[in-house]
């Protein structure tokens, strides 16, 4: 899952940008509202992570441009937290609302819940086979059994099951599951296909040639 | 007895006022109406004295025996005249001739038995006269020889006539007391209808509706001139208030800000094991996080004070020179360090000022001028007496304001550039606690600013001193944390 957080405070987005890391999401930065939203534009993120104060063009100004063009789910943050600002907020296409200071615990879950109903899915636990995918818990289980499994490997898994059925493409995939930093022509998305076929089966990962991947 | 209200007070001298010219009127015309009327059967009654005195004396002399037994001679009036006296109808003429002794000569038929005689005037002149007796109106009058005609008819008619007129005079009077009542009160309540309008949305405002405002009809009335005053007033409290709820949202955004730095920052190190670095990093934040916390409650409280007491200052005599020299000095360091020249063009300027405090507005000016001015640039001091104010001014070349930041400038909270004061640590206080100094001296802080070339800060301390009582402005923004 790809994420852009657009924060004009270095030290928040920087705690922000690497607690999500740590969650297993791909995670890109922007500090001032045109950057956010030429960002948010030119990629399909997963979720907005959107600070209404910024210097430039605002946060509301940065949802309303975006809101033109793309339906990406946006949390939005801000330290104005009166009845009339987070209506605004909302009314302006905010998906969700949070209020600084928030408790990281909180602020994860909530990313959590707007990527699965950006995706469709009402329920937290997807079934394929034998394997269950804990979308709050970031786990997965295979007959009952923990899987061992990687960050980006369980990023991989998620984001497959939550396409369940349908083919992904690799551009997709470096898309949702790497960020702006890292190299996109790396064969790393292959590495960690085999690793998760190593430990969940060969058959769990479909591939279709020339097409992408599938988890059927 | 009645409400003490405005509208009851203008219907009661309204009523009072309408009685006392109806009452008047009626009365005067009553009056007239009567006098004329008696003057009418006066004029009347004369004419007949006067054909019974032609009777006597007139140029044909008297009718009938010869006037030699003048005593003795009988009354005697031609029949044609005496007919007017002896109608039956209701007019009712009689007559009563009393010789010059007082003795009755004649009486006509209809002559009440108690007629008496005038009374004589005192020489023997001619005298005319009337008189009313109970109903009867009676005119008279003393011959030259003496004798005395009376001629009286009964004015029960007119008597009657005058009643129904003066009935008709108080029926008309009170209908339109009644009438003039009923419009005074329309009249009334249409003047005080916009007092009440004036009370209700008084209410309202005070309920918290701050936003409402007293609909004014006519501008030019005393009470459009009260409600528009009132507006004026309403408008100030409600930006007054405006201005407070607008300080404490975005005081609380900015504790906010650190506050949340310090948590994400804790929170996420702790999350799971980190290495020394990271643990290194995270306090650094959190320190950062919480100095920043301090500055800005040091600040708040700094604004709280000047806000709740003026007499706070420590005034003294002093020259603004000085105070300019002295600050510019500490600051040298860093202007030869940021390669900015600092010169000065400091004349004495005393003044009655708190020192410190001023000291705190110029260097917090001069902190100002050399984060906005480039390297190579230039910052001019001033000082200098104008008229009656003491003056200090601090001009740089640097980036200049724009001209829609000018009126904001000094409010609270308020960045002319946000991303860069963000980053230079200010939370926008700076500039609003050198005017609340300045107000608290009644000073004047100025900025004229050219975006490109450079900015000009002005303070301008009356010499006069300082007044003993706080301007009302900053009683309107007290604040309180």
């Amino acid at each position: 899952m790809r994420l852009l957080i657009v924060e004009d405070e270095p030290y928040l987005l920087s705690s922000l940008a690497e607690a999500l890391r740590e969650d297993g999401y791909a995670v890109d930065g922007a500090s001032d509202g045109e950057g956010g939203l030429a960002k948010a534009l030119l990629c399909d993120y997963d979720a907005i992570i959107l600070d209404v104060m910024l210097p430039g063009m605002d946060g509301l100004a940065v949802l309303e441009r975006l809101r033109r063009r793309k339906k990406t789910p946006v949390l939005m943050l801000t330290a104005r937290t009166r009845t009339p600002d987070r209506v605004r907020g909302l009314d302006s296409g905010a998906d969700d609302y949070l209020a600084k200071p928030y408790e990281l615990p909180e602020l994860l879950a909530r990313v959590r819940a707007l990527i699965r109903r950006g995706a469709g899915n009402a329920t937290v636990a997807l079934k394929i086979g034998d394997v269950t995918v804990d979308l709050a818990g970031h786990t997965v289980t295979q007959g009952g059994e923990p899987v061992a499994l990687t960050a980006r490997e369980i990023a991989l898994i998620e984001y497959l099951a939550q396409h369940q059925g349908r083919v992904v493409t690799r551009e997709q995939l470096y898309e949702h599951l790497f960020d702006e930093n890292e190299d996109s022509f790396s064969n790393l998305l292959d590495v960690h296909v085999s690793n998760v076929r190593k430990k969940l089966g060969h058959e769990f990962i479909v591939t279709r040639r020339g097409l992408g991947y599938c988890i059927e | 007895m009645f409400p003490q209200t405005l509208r009851w007070r203008i219907q009661i001298w309204h009523g009072f006022l309408l009685a006392a010219v109806l009452t008047g009127f009626a009365v005067a015309t009553y009056r007239y109406q009567a006098a004329s009327e008696r003057h009418r059967v006066d004029v009347e009654l004369q004419q007949r004295v006067r054909v019974l005195a032609d009777a006597l004396h007139g140029p044909r002399g008297p009718i009938g025996p010869p006037p030699g037994e003048n005593a003795r001679r009988e009354f005697y009036l031609p029949p044609a005249r005496a007919a007017m006296f002896e109608q039956k109808d209701g007019a009712g003429l009689y007559f009563v001739v009393w010789r010059r002794d007082g003795s009755e000569w004649s009486r006509s038929m209809g002559a009440p038995a108690d007629v008496g005689v005038p009374s004589r005037p005192a020489a023997n002149v001619p005298k005319q006269g009337e008189r009313t007796r109970g109903w009867l109106r009676e005119a008279f009058t003393f011959t030259p020889p003496g004798e005395c005609l009376l001629v009286g008819r009964s004015i029960a008619g007119e008597l009657a006539a005058l009643r129904e007129y003066g009935r008709w005079l108080a029926a008309i009077s009170g209908a339109v007391l009644c009438v003039g009542l009923a419009v005074g009160w329309w009249i009334a309540r249409r003047a005080t209808r916009p007092v009440g309008i004036i009370i209700s949305t008084a209410r309202r405002i005070a309920q918290g509706e701050l936003s409402e405002r007293i609909p004014v009809r006519e501008k030019n009335s005393e009470l459009g001139r009260l409600s528009t005053a009132l507006n004026e007033t309403f408008a100030q409290l409600e930006e007054s208030f405006a201005r407070q709820s607008r300080f404490t949202a975005d005081a609380a955004h900015e504790l906010r800000t650190p506050v949340a730095i310090i948590l994400a920052q804790a929170q996420r190190a702790l999350t799971r094991e980190r290495d020394a670095a990271t643990y290194r990093q995270t306090l650094e934040a959190c320190v950062d996080g919480a100095r920043r916390l301090n500055r800005l409650t040091e600040s708040l409280l700094e604004l709280a004070i000047y806000d709740a007491e003026a007499e706070a200052l420590n005034l003294g005599m002093c020259d603004l020179g000085g105070i300019a020299r002295e600050t510019a000095a500490a600051l040298e360091p860093l202007a030869s360090e940021r390669q900015i020249a600092l010169s000065y063009d400091l004349s004495p300027a005393p003044c009655r000022a708190d020192s410190g405090r001023i000291a705190q507005v110029i260097l917090n000016c001069l902190t100002n001028a050399l984060d906005h001015t480039p390297a190579g640039g230039r910052i001019t001091l001033r000082s200098g007496v104008e008229t009656d104010q003491a003056i200090f001014s601090i001009s740089d070349t640097g980036c200049g304001i724009g001209p829609e930041h000018l009126p904001r400038l000094f409010d609270r909270f308020y960045r002319a550039d946000d991303s860069r004061d963000r980053h230079t640590g200010g939370a926008g206080l700076g500039l609003a606690i050198c005017k609340a100094i300045a107000d608290a001296h009644h000073a004047k802080l100025e900025v004229a600013s050219t975006p490109g070339q450079g900015s000009t800060f002005t303070l301008r301390i009356p010499v006069t001193g300082v007044r003993e009582e706080p301007p009302a402005a900053m009683a309107a923004n007290s604040l309180v944390l």
